[in-house]
């Protein structure tokens, strides 16, 4: 390995640090941070060799740099991702994009084509003829994705002194040629352009196509910090529109929810109210008959079985009372309120409602009713109370929850707003 | 329409089948009473001319009442509990026992485990406007008169709002706030620093105030302080007192006032030197005779559900 070929395993996703409160809000856009990142970096162009493995990706890397910095084997190679400068480049060679390739390589494969490369060199062996569904696939991709991001793809082939005669490998080249109209294709042969370089054949070096190929290279990297620029507004322009689509969404949504909220309180405060008056009406009645209260005269021992006035009295009043509290419960069942929440609970079953917690269980006699009932200050009383329990019950606490959840999802959309940069710089 | 059927052969063969009275096993005394009560049930359809409805509506009332856990607070209200100490007279009367202090209910709001305190206790933790400092003591004795020492005295009554402690859905009261248990001194006295409790009743909007409703009935009670008094020697005594001056007192729902359970209400002023923080209060002289065992059993020990802490 030469002293200034550099061997690294570069970070596969974006910084976590720099991108943070993006990646909480649009986690899908960790490939497009990651390229950001490298962008942000500056550093040389890096040139990516795509392509099936024992198609020659080494050595014509190795040509290109002049020396042999990268592992030729005819068995599956380049598992890693390697990278080395040269001549102001940097250059990668691609795990072998094959069928089994997963996992790691997988990754490395991706770092390379997707977050490092600024230019792709798409390598497919002469001798294979077309290029087959996978390659296709590949190339496709590749090419949308230069148009979008204005990274070069250049399709070579490799391997020409393989073939029988020139004929054979003209059919080759115009067959893929038709497979990818309009792309720029390379016919190179790297033996020949070692062969004409060691035994100094300026004729075979030409014949290699490795001088064409690096004059287009050549082209292709002055591009570079143009479509470096232009890659950078893309994807931030993409990443900040995202970000207000969802910003505007969560605005509506928490809006939404809100007002939900306010109109689920004013139905109940205005319900309550109304029906409080009604049932303050009914007991101004009941409270006003004329005469002695009976109901305050205590009967005698030897009435314990009888019927009095004072017990029919005594009976009037609460069962009109009764009626009222369960025209409430029904009110208050009607908005979720019934059961008390789980820590005023106690171990008599009947006393675990709302209308108990609120009401008490004391006698209640003309003088409480008017009280409570059909003074402003009673109903006042009655209806905070209520108000209280309405606020404790699930169906508000869920809401509040939700409320509660929408409100942090629009405050992180609004930091990761904040963290993006207006524009690509560090 | 008013069919009668329920004398004719098919109805009363079936009542049989479903009480299952003549197969073999199971409880026979279950089985006598289910006859009997689904018995009287069909032929208080059958007189009454219940509709379908009508009969769904009383099955209903029951899920009603289970799933709100009033079921002994109807049977208080029906007079089940109150028939239950009318039967426990009755069989005092045959067997000759007389006088001690009148049992009463207990209701279903006692709580095991008050700490045991001596001679003297304060019951109250938690403050109370609207209840005035009351102080209840007496002397425990036997039939003879003679004071008993070590007898236990369970005290347990409402706050001002009607709510016992351990039993408060407003979540104000301490444990055993309003309870205590006082074992007497040789001198059989028993002395209580309390608050003043308030007439209660049932939860307005409950099973048993809806079927009262229908009645055209209240459900509620006079104010009163509940009592357990457990001795070695004597009979248990389960009982509560009245406050002197409620209105309700002999129109409780649950049948549960006696005379001889309506002791004076005096006022008095002098507090600190009993232990109160107010001057004025209310005292209450509750003495308790206790009764032999019968044939050296207490014949009317009652185990239930009761809570405890």
């Amino acid at each position: 390995m030469p002293e200034d070929a550099s061997l690294r395993q570069p970070p596969t996703s974006a910084r976590p640090a720099r991108w943070h409160d993006v990646l909480c809000v649009l986690p899908h856009r960790d490939g497009d941070l990651a390229r950001l990142d490298e962008l942000a970096a500056a550093d040389a162009p890096v040139v990516t060799v795509i392509g099936k493995y024992n198609h020659g990706k080494s050595r014509l890397l190795n040509e290109l740099m002049r020396r042999d910095a990268f592992a030729v084997a005819d068995r599956r190679q380049t598992i890693q991702l390697a990278e080395c400068r040269h001549a102001g480049v940097r250059w990668l060679d691609a795990p072998g994009l094959d069928a089994d390739v997963a996992g790691e390589d997988d990754r490395h494969a991706f770092r390379a084509v997707w977050l490092a490369s600024d230019i792709r060199l798409f390598v497919h062996a002469a001798r294979e003829g077309e290029l087959d569904a996978a390659e296709r696939a590949l190339v496709e991709t590749l090419r949308a994705d230069s148009h979008r991001t204005r990274r070069e793809t250049l399709i070579v082939v490799t391997q020409a002194d393989q073939m029988e005669d020139d004929d054979a490998l003209g059919r080759v080249v115009s067959a893929i040629a038709d497979q990818v109209p309009g792309a720029g294709l390379y016919v190179v042969s790297s033996t020949r352009h070692r062969r004409g370089l060691e035994d100094a054949k300026t004729l075979l070096i030409q014949r290699s196509g490795i001088p064409e190929l690096e004059r287009a290279l050549a082209d292709a990297l002055a591009r570079v910090p143009a479509a470096r620029a232009h890659e950078a507004r893309l994807l931030l322009g993409e990443i900040r529109a995202e970000l207000e689509t969802v910003r505007n969404a969560e605005a509506e949504t928490l809006a939404s929810l809100r007002q939900q909220q306010m109109a689920q309180r004013h139905a109940f405060d205005d319900g309550l109210e109304t029906l409080l008056a009604v049932i303050g009406g009914d007991m101004e009645e009941v409270v006003s008959r004329a005469g002695p209260d009976l109901a305050l005269v205590a009967d005698t021992g030897r009435e314990r079985y009888a019927t009095t006035a004072a017990k029919l009295e005594r009976a009037r009043i609460q069962v009109a009372y009764s009626r009222a509290c369960i025209r409430l419960d029904g009110f208050l069942a009607g908005h979720g309120v019934s059961g008390l929440p789980q820590e005023q609970q106690t171990a008599a079953g009947s006393l675990n409602t709302v209308m108990v917690a609120v009401m008490g269980v004391s006698v209640k006699f003309r003088a409480d009713l008017r009280r409570m009932f059909c003074e402003e200050a009673g109903r006042a009383r009655l209806q905070a109370a209520f108000a209280h329990y309405f606020e404790l019950s699930r169906s508000r606490a869920a809401l509040r929850d939700r409320v509660a959840e929408a409100s942090a999802a629009l405050d992180a959309t609004d930091r990761a707003l904040a963290a993006l940069p207006a524009d690509a710089a560090p | 329409m008013g069919v009668k059927i329920f004398n004719g052969k098919d109805v009363q063969d079936f009542l049989r089948v479903i009480a299952n009275l003549d197969g073999t096993g199971g409880n026979e005394r279950a089985k006598q009473v289910v006859h009997r009560i689904v018995s009287d049930l069909f032929k208080t359809i059958e007189d009454f001319d219940l509709t379908p409805d009508e009969v769904w509506l009383g099955i209903n009332y029951l899920n009603k009442l289970g799933s709100e856990g009033e079921a002994a607070l109807l049977a208080a209200g029906i007079g089940l509990e109150h028939y239950i100490d009318m039967r426990l007279d009755a069989e005092d009367a045959e067997l000759g026992i007389t006088g001690g202090t009148p049992r009463t209910i207990e209701g279903p709001l006692y709580v095991a485990g008050a700490p045991e305190q001596k001679s003297k206790a304060r019951l109250d933790k938690n403050p109370d406007a609207d209840a005035g400092p009351l102080r209840i003591h007496g002397i425990v004795t036997g039939p003879d008169g003679a004071p008993v020492a070590d007898a236990l005295v369970e005290v347990w009554h409402s706050d001002s709002k009607g709510f016992y402690s351990h039993f408060d859905p407003t979540g104000r009261q301490s444990e055993f706030n309003l309870r205590g248990a006082i074992r007497t001194g040789a001198d059989g006295r028993y002395e209580v620093l309390t608050r003043m409790p308030a007439s209660y009743g049932c939860p307005p909007s409950g099973a048993t105030q809806t079927l009262l409703n229908q009645l055209n009935r209240h459900g509620n009670r006079p104010a009163h302080v509940h009592f357990f008094v457990t001795t070695d020697a004597f009979r248990k005594l389960t009982t509560q007192f009245n406050i002197e001056g409620d209105p309700l007192i002999w129109d409780d729902f649950a049948f549960a006032t006696r005379e001889g359970l309506i002791p004076h209400v005096v006022e008095r002023t002098g507090g600190a030197a009993v232990g109160f923080e107010e001057d004025a209060y209310r005292d209450i002289e509750f003495n308790i005779e206790l009764t032999p065992k019968v044939a050296g059993k207490d014949n009317q020990i009652v185990e239930r559900a009761r809570a405890a802490a």
